[in-house]
């Protein structure tokens, strides 16, 4: 696979604990193999992988109760819900840094053990760039996209802008006026403002970007005025949306949603704009996981999606349904990669 | 009045066995995970949460939540008085002059104070948060990123003005703070600044690790490094309460009720602002106090005053974060961003509608705050009793106890023995901090204001266009700054004027953080 | 209070033993050390980049702050300075004097020893370390005696018999009632 590799050169630190790493996985590696082995010996299933054979570990690479986290918590639930597993499921948390923080604890002290899932998705491939992390995606063993949400793009109501081609137009000719706030920068909030630039011909570093922490400040800042406009995941705007104080320019994705006015909101291709944007949301496995293995977890997570529990908290949730498993998973896993990463180092992040 | 059918309905919805029962384990929970010295209500409440997520019914999981805040707040404080290890920064005023008494043998008198103290000033604020919580919201989502900047410059001057008896190695402390707030992502850039081209340090240095740093593990070292000159015992007990209410004498009460209620005048404005938090409050409470007080000289050893104000905005806070957390979805505190998340769990966005579309849930949220915090008093002030006893462990034991838990805390938290690293690292820095003479609660000022200062004042800057003009146009910016400039000079009038009257006086004793 | 009464008061803070001054001189120019170094990290990180509202100013001025404040604090400690100035703004050294008579563990210049934080501090590392291999609850046992016995406890066995109850009920609580992760490493729980 090509992924791209991280822009910054590796410094000397980075290559000695790489090559320990790879000493370590390629041990790991063996031990698994051998164990794959004997596991697949003692079955006699013919070709599947017994799997799991002990305490499933859910990684969720960021602090309890984020939009990871209920995703790990919800397939925990699913799998105990429906009995899918004989073993025990535990989520636990690694927050920090776009979830790269729990990337690299996945790569290096997981590698090669079946056993340790991490959620993931967007805002990781964004962090990978933006803070140059030396373990990318692209190290791990893909099994499945689950759930995506849209993005919305939203103004205070009293403001002159109706339309979104409005706003694209004032940002074009004059950048400076318009105030893009939005979650963490690097995001999936900044992404969506640089590919919406770069569609409308404008130069997506001229945009001017303020980044909060979190969706609730962004909301703050667009009520007081220090914002022309806000992006952010469309279940965080809903309720300002249907009680009338912010208006709904243009949702990220392929069909317009109704956020509770009794309308649907355009999408942003609708609008006129080839860009569409989901904050989709993954599984991962480590490095080092030999195909029959990585089928055998794909097969539980196929049984995951298929679940009545499953499909009750993704509607619950208002995700979106995004199920791509297997070489599918892989190639959008490749294509997200690349595209994140050439906007993002067209704002000038990368 | 409306507001008070709505609540007596959620007072209804509250009061039935099943959830009492929930309120009674979410406060047991909290006070005995809080209490663990090390472990703080940020660290309780996030290893904490996932409890609440294993209920299915929303009402029960947020009134177990806020028995649990409760009771972590608590046993936070309980720990920062009797062990000098508080677990966040919203008890590091408490600590202050809380382990002064506790260490003088009014351990139990400090205890009844701040549970008093957390009880008035969480009745009066959740009060304030069920008749006000529209207009205030409305209020508080007028501050630009300029006001804030103000604001916080204001907090600052206020604080600092009394940084310690040397002015300079305060400041040395500050400066340390305000680079480790540095440390990490560049929130507005994504830009990594000091790290060194690590990874671990990407996030950031968080505030709860430096706390457990400076304080539980900086505090051992400290103990460990005379050992020889320490008493067996880490402090005398008081002799036992006189009468019913014997923990606190007359004079205790009379000292600690006007605190209570301006420390619930500091706790609740600032907690609802979109960018306030409670950290903020009960520093301005403590120098506030400190100030005031007419027993000055008792600042540093004990008086009580400095424990009941800042315990008591600490709790008015809370009240005051759930204001724009439940009519506009803003979270403002990380305990208020965890409530959030619970909120989504169940699939509920707090925002304008939320009093609309759930009445029966956010009456019963608010009515479970009064409920919890009466469990508190009623849990809490039985158990002082048994709290004050942890002083008679051995020392050997109790500071061997408190490693433990202080790396349990970190490690369960993080999932990173780096982070367990950090927090080491930042004890040894604790530990030469005491033995140096450098106060300690400087650093945590300049780690919590630094980086919220640069941030507004950077983002400012960029919604104006770079017009530094932007700082003195708005009305509110300019006032703001007009009471820093204030706020800067006051401290320093008396000696003035004694200058100019060619009269020499005594340095000014006023300090922070005596010897911690 | 006239300047001649405080002059005594001076001279007795500057009796004090010069060892801990000396100490004190070292931190100072210690800290002078580190301040200049990551002013020189930040000014480099800059590249002549100082725009107000980029991320490369705030840097500059904090490490410059540190580097400053250092250097006023390191003149305030020569020796000889004036006794009066030094009251004026009270030097480190006499600052422990006056008002904590009654602190028992302020008396800075009574002995200080070195040997137990450290040992303690190799507790900790060792801990940490340990942490992940041999599981907490094995690591946690031989950490809390370790300590104990470092801090002064000689009876080993009651240590180890707390220790042991407290690691097992952290563990079983974090693990099995809260749903935690606590690393289990070698043993069979």
């Amino acid at each position: 696979m090509t992924y791209p590799v991280t822009p910054a050169g590796p410094r000397p630190v980075r290559h000695r604990s790489r090559r320990v790493f790879v000493a370590v996985a390629a041990a790991m590696l063996l031990t698994t193999a051998a164990c794959a082995k004997d596991t697949a010996d003692g079955s006699g299933d013919g070709d599947a992988v017994a799997y799991p054979t002990r305490t499933l570990q859910l990684m969720a690479p960021a602090a309890p109760g984020g939009g990871w986290d209920i995703t790990a918590r919800s397939i925990q639930k699913a799998i105990t819900d429906g009995k899918l597993v004989n073993e025990s499921v535990e989520v636990h948390n690694v927050p920090g840094a776009a979830g790269t923080l729990g990337l690299a604890q996945l790569v290096s002290k997981s590698s090669g053990d079946p056993h340790t899932l991490m959620v993931t998705g967007l805002v990781m491939v964004g962090g990978v760039v933006t803070n140059k992390s030396p373990v990318t995606l692209a190290q791990t063993t893909p099994i499945a996209t689950l759930t995506a949400e849209q993005e919305v793009i939203v103004v205070p109501a009293n403001s002159k802008y109706q339309t979104l081609t409005q706003l694209m137009d004032d940002a074009k000719a004059n950048p400076s006026s318009i105030n893009w706030g939005g979650g963490s920068a690097g995001g999936t909030d900044q992404i969506l403002v640089g590919l919406l630039a770069k569609a409308a011909g404008a130069d997506p570093k001229q945009m001017k970007y303020v980044a909060y922490s979190g969706g609730g400040e962004s909301k703050a800042a667009l009520l007081a005025g220090d914002l022309t406009a806000a992006v952010s995941g469309q279940s965080e705007f809903r309720d300002l949306v249907a009680s009338g104080q912010v208006r709904a320019l243009a949702v990220s994705g392929g069909a317009g949603i109704d956020l509770g006015t009794g309308t649907p909101t355009r999408t942003i291709k609708q609008e006129g704009y080839d860009v569409e944007l989901m904050n989709w949301r993954a599984l991962v496995a480590p490095p080092g996981i030999d195909d029959a293995t990585r089928q055998a977890i794909t097969d539980l997570i196929d049984r995951v999606h298929a679940s009545e529990s499953w499909k009750s908290i993704v509607t619950e949730q208002g995700w979106e349904d995004f199920y791509k498993s297997g070489a599918d998973a892989s190639a959008f896993f490749t294509s997200e990669t690349e595209r994140i990463t050439a906007v993002l180092t067209e704002i000038g992040l990368g | 009045m409306n507001v008070l059918g709505d609540l007596l309905s959620g007072f209804g919805t509250v009061l039935s066995p099943q959830y009492l029962l929930y309120a009674a384990i979410g406060v047991t929970l909290g006070t005995f995970v809080g209490v663990l010295p090390g472990i703080g209500p940020a660290l309780t409440i996030a290893l904490l949460l996932p409890v609440t997520f294993s209920l299915d019914d929303p009402i029960g999981a947020f009134i177990m939540f806020a028995g649990i805040y409760y009771g972590a707040m608590y046993g936070g404080s309980t720990t920062s008085i009797l062990l000098n290890t508080p677990g966040e920064s919203a008890s590091v005023a408490t600590a202050i002059e809380g382990h002064q008494m506790a260490r003088r043998g009014r351990a139990k008198a400090a205890l009844a104070t701040a549970a008093i103290g957390s009880f008035v000033a969480g009745t009066i604020s959740t009060l304030l948060l069920s008749v006000f919580a529209q207009p205030v919201a409305k209020l508080a989502t007028t501050f630009r990123a300029a006001d804030y900047f103000a604001l916080t410059l204001l907090a600052m001057v206020a604080v600092t003005a009394l940084v310690g008896r040397s002015l300079v190695r305060g400041l040395i402390s500050l400066v340390l703070g305000l680079f480790l707030g540095l440390v990490g992502i560049d929130g507005l850039t994504g830009q990594p600044r000091f790290t060194f081209g690590t990874m671990e340090l990407l996030e950031g240095i968080d505030v709860v690790v430096v706390i457990v740093g400076l304080f539980a593990i900086g505090e051992t070292l400290h103990v460990a490094s005379r050992l020889r000159q320490l008493p067996e015992h880490i402090a005398p007990l008081s002799p036992g309460g006189s009468a019913g209410f014997g923990w606190m004498t007359r004079d205790d009460w009379r000292r600690s009720w006007r605190p209570w209620l301006r420390g619930t005048a500091f706790g609740f404005p600032f907690g609802a602002l979109p960018s306030g938090g409670a950290d903020v409050p009960t520093f301005l409470s403590y120098t506030y106090e400190r100030h005031r007080s007419k027993n000055k000289e008792q600042f540093g050893k004990g008086a009580i005053e400095g424990v009941a104000g800042p315990e008591a905005a600490n709790n008015a806070a809370f009240s005051g974060v759930l204001v724009p957390m439940l009519t506009l979805g803003i979270p403002t505190s990380a305990t208020a961003a965890v409530m959030l998340a619970a909120f989504q769990i169940f699939n509920l966005q707090p925002g304008p509608q939320l009093f609309d579309r759930s009445p029966e849930l956010v009456w019963a949220l608010i009515a479970s705050l009064y409920v919890g915090n009466v469990l508190l008093l009623a849990l809490n002030l039985p158990l002082i009793k048994l709290w004050v006893k942890v002083l008679q462990i051995p020392r050997p034991m109790l500071y061997a106890g408190i490693l433990l838990f202080a790396t349990l805390g970190v490690y369960a938290a993080t999932s990173s023995v780096n982070q367990v690293f950090i927090a080491y690292a930042i004890g040894l820095i604790g530990w030469g901090m005491r033995h140096f003479d450098f106060p300690i609660a400087p650093v945590i000022l300049g780690l919590i204001l630094g980086p919220m200062m640069e941030l507004q004042f950077r983002r400012a800057l960029l919604v104006g266009n770079g017009d530094l003009t932007i700082f003195v146009t708005r009305p509110l910016t300019l006032t703001l700054l007009l009471l820093t400039g204030l706020a800067l000079v006051v401290p320093y009038l008396p000696r003035i004027i004694a200058r100019i009257r060619g009269r020499r006086t005594a340095p000014d004793r006023l300090v922070f953080a005596e010897d911690d | 209070m006239t300047v001649t009464s405080d002059e005594p008061v001076g001279r007795s803070q500057q009796d004090r033993p010069t060892g801990r001054l000396s100490a004190h001189v070292v931190v100072a120019a210690g800290l002078l050390a580190v301040g200049i170094a990551l002013f020189w990290i930040a000014v480099q990180a800059a590249e002549g980049d100082f725009d107000p509202q980029g991320p490369r100013l705030a840097p500059v001025i904090v490490t410059g702050g540190w580097v400053a404040i250092c250097a006023v604090y390191l003149v305030q400690l020569r020796p000889g300075r004036a006794p009066a100035a030094a009251a004026a703004e009270p030097a480190p050294v006499s600052d422990t004097s006056a008002p904590d008579l009654d602190e028992p563990d302020t008396t800075a210049n009574t002995s200080v020893r070195w040997s137990e934080p450290l040992l303690v501090a190799a507790g900790l590392v060792g801990f940490a370390v340990a942490l992940e291999y041999a599981g907490f609850v094995v690591s946690a046992v031989g950490f809390f005696v370790w300590t104990a016995r470092v801090l002064g406890s000689r009876n080993w066995i009651r240590d180890s018999v707390v220790a042991v109850a407290l690691s097992l009920v952290i563990y079983l609580t974090f693990t099995r009632l809260l749903d935690l992760f606590l690393p289990g490493g070698v043993l069979p729980l």
